[in-house]
């Protein structure tokens, strides 16, 4: 099946409020970002740290973030950007980024 | 309203912090040794996994967290782990740590985690 | 409960790094329990140990030098970090290797927020200050400051990106090749070539400092 984002969309990183250990850190939720390049399908962490097997495979996104969305008072370049992976169930579709 | 979830105390990216410390620390013999203990445990029909750990040193707290480094956070949370799977007691560990430091004339305080030398 | 958040996200993050004795002693009398339940061996500990004392930056530095000499190479290592890297016999255990460029108009840093994943199949462990608290909570927020800190001022026209190191991949920057450095052979390439300047706090520096040949 392929990937459900291609490179370039529009995403939104969700907070899906899921205690547990997640790998989306807080400042990223809630951003919308451009997807970078799919990373393939990998184990999920949020199983496999209760020791469960993490299948099937969840899709991974590197998703491009620009610092002044992060950060209200970012004070570096206006085209400096994050990277950062996302797993696809912390994706939406986003809307253009205004 | 949107479920928020609390940040976690390990989740510290974006926080302030103060100068960081350019040191070039050595990757001491205790440290590869726990690194090994926990690869070979994974490599071994995954017995424990990082990901697990990680999830045992995100829960364990926030003191404990904040004291502890790199490779002292992994170590707690290795034997933690084991623990929690029953492949080990917590008792048997702390036994073995008391003989061994009573060899070298050490005793463990275990609410400091630390050493101290018992007068003769 | 006290609601955590406001509070103590203005707080500065605590370094820590205490009970390293302690530790040493619990892995030990870890180390003598899980042997004794002949979960583990001694042999099987010397070897994995082994395995984690090999990887230096060299080894990345020899990627980084053989993309400057081999435009075709350097294609294949930032298509494929990990495949290129066995060309020349590195296995990346990791589930793969991102390879980022650095340009004249983009300057790349990379940093992991939540623990601090690093390329360690390749470069070996990381430095203290690269798993230190402080490094993982300012290289996103405020990269320049930190870049800075490592002495390296960038010139405005260009862009920092960051990676946050958070998941599966895990990244080594390409260091631009410094000017004047075309009568260098590979060997020689290699040692310009920092473990910091792989990670993005430094860059590659002028070829003055190198002793040229003759």
């Amino acid at each position: 099946m392929s990937p459900r984002f291609n490179e370039g969309d529009s995403v939104r990183i969700i907070d899906l409020g899921k205690p547990g250990h997640v790998r989306v850190p807080v400042y990223v939720r809630e951003k919308i970002g451009v997807v970078e390049r799919w990373c393939g399908a990998h184990p999920n962490p949020e199983e496999l740290a209760y020791g469960r097997s993490g299948l099937p495979p969840v899709d991974l996104f590197r998703v491009r973030l620009w610092q002044s969305d992060l950060w209200p008072d970012y004070d570096g370049a206006a085209e400096d950007t994050l990277d950062i992976e996302v797993y696809d169930h912390w994706l939406a579709a986003g809307d253009a980024r205004l | 309203m949107k479920a928020t979830t609390r940040r976690g105390y390990h989740d510290i990216g974006g926080r302030p912090a103060g100068p960081i410390e350019r040191r070039e620390l050595p990757f001491e013999d205790w440290q590869k040794q726990s690194e090994a203990l926990r690869g070979i445990l994974e490599a071994k029909g995954r017995i424990v996994s990082l990901d697990e750990i990680r999830r045992v040193f995100e829960t364990f707290g926030q003191d404990l967290y904040n004291s502890l480094g790199f490779y002292e956070r992994r170590a707690e949370a290795l034997t933690l782990l084991l623990v929690e799977k029953g492949i080990i007691t917590s008792e048997a560990i702390r036994t073995r740590m008391d003989e061994i430091a009573a060899a070298r004339g050490l005793g463990v305080d275990y609410q400091r985690r630390a050493l101290y030398s018992k007068a003769t | 409960m006290i609601r955590a958040s406001s509070v103590e996200e203005s707080q500065p993050v605590r370094e820590g790094f205490e009970g390293s004795a302690y530790y040493a002693l619990m892995t030990q009398a870890l180390s003598e329990i899980l042997q004794a339940k002949k979960l583990v061996t001694e042999r099987e500990i010397e070897a994995f140990i082994a395995g984690l004392e090999a990887p230096q930056p060299e080894w990345g530095a020899h990627l980084v030098a053989r993309a400057w000499i081999d435009g075709k190479f350097k294609r294949r290592l930032l298509e494929n970090g990990r495949a290129a890297a066995a060309e020349l016999g590195y296995t990346i255990k990791e589930a793969e290797l991102v390879v980022v460029e650095n340009t004249p108009d983009i300057h790349n840093l990379i940093v992991c927020t939540l623990c601090s994943c690093y390329p360690r199949s390749l470069l070996g462990q990381p430095p203290w200050w690269y798993i230190s608290k402080a490094y993982r909570a300012r290289a996103v927020r405020e990269p320049r400051a930190v870049l800075k800190e490592f002495g390296l001022e960038l010139p405005p026209h260009t862009s920092v990106r960051v990676h946050d190191s958070n998941a599966d991949m895990r990244y080594l920057v390409l260091p631009m090749r410094p000017d004047n450095t075309g009568h260098l052979i590979e060997q020689e390439l290699m040692a310009l070539v920092s473990r910091d300047a792989m990670i993005g706090t430094a860059a590659v520096g002028a070829i003055s400092e190198v002793a040229r040949p003759g």
